[in-house]
């Protein structure tokens, strides 16, 4: 039986639980100094001066820099680029111009954090405040049209307008959805220690080594080729440690000008400000459909913030392109307006999970205007067909996901009337949305080396972020190697190893894993020669198509011959047998087929009609995301992506003061993310598939699409509990009051 | 407990030893824990008591370090996550954390553990929660639902959001006693 497809536990899950995986903040540097960041208190205006002459007097007190004496840095070209990833286009500490609420405006280095935190709180500043620019309603009247940096801006296939005139019945409506931070547990951490050499080691909490490498490189002036970044574990990604932000290339430009290693650990609050946060939207979206519920045009159009700098794009509208087609066409636009916060980011799941709350409530919209079941209605429009590009799907099961999501979640024993089902004085509601999520297709290379012990080991410069990357890679190497799973070890996190993509977009299973297994099909196969050509040939005469490999041993059946690696390698006078995999797949924008992995969401709430009050009783995810290489660590990612979602819909919003553009919830009780009571039963259902246009393994992106539609699921569920139809996220108990 | 050159000494046992920790006033459990003796498996996230990861026991009992002074532990005895194993075999709770994939990224996972092998203990002693149905008797462990470990785990944060693979831990790690 394959290795891949069964339900292993973590091979990381020993070293996690003793609490001995290390992350950037646990590695002891000796004669580190510790880094404490200024934030401005203002959003918008300049600093007038910064006295730091008592900061500079207090114990323990290495260096105060402020823009005055902050080594210049050189600005980078496209911040968004992949290869070089810039979180802030503006850099840290180079004018005195102040943009956000918590931007850095002096960096304190210190024999201690406490002794740099305390000189932080002696700085002096004068501020000139200009009244700050905050999202909201009047945005829409400020809007702008974007360059592009991912996908094109704006989109029209056929005539939107002019289906939407035919249509029989027509939904229009505006959904909102508020700024949420990715509030990782692992506060973003940054050590930095440069070598008399002049080569800089960067301890990273970091979703992309080599965008991290890249990016300081420019920066800093120095070759790509004398820094090395180290990211062995990461304490949550969720998108937020995918680009670099200011505290890393101040703790490096510091600790080079001190010539000391420095380590600079964010606080919670600095959480809220200088890295980057998933933008609000304001969505227009308008649905067409025959009296049936058969749709015949579609138009989505989505605002979001940016920073006064940067023109991060949130891509609200981008599912909408692919989900359902529209008898007559399909337009969307994203416009942008400058607010003083800083450039949002990607977060879990970026663009489809803010569309999707829009197109999918307007979808349960329809049902109800036109009678047709919501399940239903989805089935009558699904597609084999991506809308958008015109190629057919590569695989597409989201009918199966609705399906047997339906039978599972028993939806025919739902009463479609709203407000027509109780427990006790609870109202009891039922919704249902779909999904459909973007597959990246990214180059990877892994090595994986045959020892002469019998043992292999697989490098590659991918991450662990919590998806299980140690457990998965050894998984797809143990099963090409045919090797037992105990005999396999995996390396990652480190610029010095083959160079791989970033762990984002749910990526790294399809990507990395394919790399992966391209490296040990390389070792095997050299192998497979040395028994077939080798010293002593053990199979001479004989055919690779022959050879099976099972425990380590290579058998050839048909001449009843074996060997096993450590023989083969030991014959032939070798200490090792290298296999490198190079992954390089073409995008997906440019392949035959278009690539997308899918979803139905079930979701149940019990709402108190007194209090106004949301609890989730049941949540139910279908998922088409391909192959499913390790269903124990997949269903985990699975759940993770559904709570994630609970957050969005009931729970989530950093709030900003219109008056000074501050957040003002910068903690974890201000800004409520799910805990465990908050929780009930859930439910995973992978329905299969083998996707060979997605990946050599067969795997889809799974990780973000989890986290996709169970918000307007939750919705759904919520008008369907009590007749009010929420379009602005979270539901929060006045909104149903 | 001793004052020297403006800071504090303190005797108290971690993890079995008996430790002198020498820390200023201010100095948090969790700083003296980590940066003094290294033992960084208990984590700062918060560092304010909201997110339950650098959970660890004090005389038996959880306690949130970030929210306690290293000075006020004089003659305590703490237990960190590098202190719950003995002699390399993990504690039923570290293993059914393993086995029932009770963590994704790791790092609430200490504090996740920390606290769920104090909260079983808290049950067995017979401690009600607020989601305890029935005040008027003791609380056995075999009334540990999974809606009690849920509301007994809420001062525990996971953002990549495993709570029902912990619950199922803890659930199987207090059933395995």
């Amino acid at each position: 039986m394959s290795i891949v497809g069964q339900a292993i536990s973590r091979a990381d899950g020993r070293l996690k639980v003793a609490g001995e995986a290390s992350y950037t903040a646990d590695i002891a540097i000796d004669g580190a100094l510790h880094a404490a960041i200024v934030p401005s208190v203002i959003a918008n205006g300049r600093t007038v001066s910064i006295d730091v002459s008592a900061a500079e007097q207090a114990p323990g007190v290495v260096a105060v820099f402020t823009w005055r004496n902050m080594p210049r840095l050189n600005p980078t070209p496209n911040p968004w680029s992949h290869l070089h990833p810039h979180g802030q286009g503006y850099l840290p500490l180079q004018d005195d111009a102040i943009h956000y609420a918590g931007q850095p405006i002096a960096l304190v280095v210190a024999s201690t954090l406490a002794q740099a935190t305390y000189a932080g709180t002696l700085i002096e500043v004068d501020y000139a405040e200009r009244t700050p620019a905050v999202f909201g309603p009047s945005s829409v009247d400020e809007a702008f049209d974007p360059p592009q940096f991912l996908w094109p801006v704006n989109s029209s296939v056929g005539d939107a307008d002019k289906g939407l005139a035919v249509a029989a019945v027509r939904i229009e409506q505006t959904y909102t959805t508020a700024d949420r931070h990715h509030n990782q547990m692992e506060p973003h951490a940054t050590t930095a220690v440069w070598s008399p050499d002049g080569s800089l080691t960067l301890y990273e909490t970091t979703q992309h080594i080599f965008g991290a490498q890249a990016l300081v490189a420019i920066v800093l002036g120095v070759p790509p080729e004398k820094i090395n970044v180290v990211a062995k574990f990461v304490g949550g990604g969720f998108g937020g440690k995918a680009y670099v932000w200011p505290h890393t290339l101040l703790a490096a430009t510091a600790a080079k000008r001190l010539g000391r290693p420095v380590r600079l650990q964010l606080t919670r609050a600095n959480m809220y400000s200088m890295v980057g946060r998933q933008a609000a939207t304001i969505q227009t979206l308008s649905l067409g459909a025959d009296r049936a519920g058969r749709l015949t045009g579609i138009r989505h159009q989505s605002i979001s913030p940016t920073s006064v700098y940067d023109g991060y794009i949130e891509y609200a509208a981008l599912g909408t392109r692919s989900l359902w087609p529209a008898a007559e066409g399909i337009s969307t636009t994203h416009r942008i307006v400058r607010v003083n916060h800083n450039t949002p980011t990607a977060m879990r799941s970026p663009h489809e999970a803010l569309g999707h709350f829009a197109l999918e409530s307007a979808m349960d919209e329809l049902a109800y205007a036109t009678g047709v079941d919501p399940v239903a209605l989805r089935l009558l429009n699904d597609t084999a067909i991506d809308p958008h590009s015109g190629r057919p799907f590569s695989t597409r099961a989201l009918g199966d996901c609705l399906k047997e999501g339906a039978v599972r979640f028993g939806w025919d024993r739902r009463s479609p009337e709203p407000r027509s089902m109780r427990d006790g004085s609870l109202l009891v509601g039922q919704g249902v949305a779909a999904a459909i999520y973007t597959h990246w297709r990214w180059p990877s290379a892994a090595r994986v080396t045959l020892h002469a012990d019998g043992t292999a080991l697989v490098e590659i410069g991918s991450h662990e972020i919590g998806g299980g990357t140690y457990t998965v890679m050894r998984q797809v190497a143990a099963d090409v190697l045919g090797m037992s799973l105990e005999r396999v070890a995996v390396v990652l996190g480190d610029t010095r190893l083959p160079a791989s993509h970033a762990s984002i977009g749910s990526a790294t299973m399809a990507n990395a894993g394919a790399s992966v297994m391209l490296a040990a099909k390389g070792a095997r196969d050299k192998a497979i020669d040395l028994a077939l050509n080798g010293r002593d040939a053990p199979f001479a005469g004989s055919t690779a198509q022959d050879v099976v490999v099972t425990d380590g041993v290579l058998t050839a059946a048909p001449i009843n011959r074996s060997a096993s690696y450590a023989e083969l390698l030991a014959a032939n006078g070798l200490q090792s047998l290298e296999g490198e995999g190079a992954y390089d797949p073409v995008e997906e924008a440019n392949g035959p087929k278009a690539i997308f992995s899918f979803s139905a969401v079930f979701a149940e709430v019990r709402v108190d009609p007194d209090f106004g009050t949301v609890r989730m009783s049941r949540l139910l995810g279908a998922y088409d995301a391909g192959r499913i290489i390790n269903p124990k660590t997949a269903r985990s990612q699975a759940i993770g992506g559904m709570i994630w979602g609970v957050g969005q819909a009931l729970l989530e919003q950093s709030e900003t003061d219109p008056a000074t553009g501050r957040f003002v919830n910068r903690n974890l009780s201000g800004y409520l993310i799910p805990a465990n009571a908050d929780i009930p039963e859930l439910e995973v259902l992978f329905v299969d598939g083998f996707d060979e246009e997605a990946s050599p393994l067969g795997a889809k992106g799974l990780g973000e699409l989890t986290a996709v539609s169970v918000a307007p699921a939750i919705a759904n569920a919520v008008y369907h509990a009590t007749g009010k139809r929420i379009r602005d996220l979270p539901i929060t108990i006045e909104k149903l009051l | 407990m001793v004052w020297k050159m403006g800071k504090i000494h303190v005797d108290l046992t971690v993890n079995g030893q008996a430790r002198e920790l020498v820390v200023e006033p201010g100095t948090t459990l969790l700083e003296a824990l980590r940066d003094s003796l290294g033992l960084t498996g208990t984590k700062k996230s918060c560092d304010r008591g909201e997110c339950g990861a650098c959970t660890v026991h004090r005389d038996g009992w959880r306690i949130l370090s970030c929210m306690t002074l290293a000075a006020m532990q004089e003659g305590r005895r703490i237990t960190t996550i590098e202190g719950l194993a003995s002699d390399g075999d993990l504690h039923p709770l570290q293993q059914a954390f393993i086995e029932h994939d009770g963590f994704q990224c790791g790092f609430c996972t200490p504090g996740q553990i920390m606290s769920g092998a104090a909260m079983i203990e808290e049950a067995r002693a017979g401690w009600p929660s607020a989601a305890t149905r029935d005040l008027a008797r003791p609380f056995a462990l075999a009334d540990l639902s999974n809606a009690e470990i849920r509301e007994r785990m809420s001062g525990n944060l996971c953002r990549c959001a495993c709570y029902p693979n912990i619950v199922d831990a803890v659930a199987d790690a207090a059933r395995r006693g």
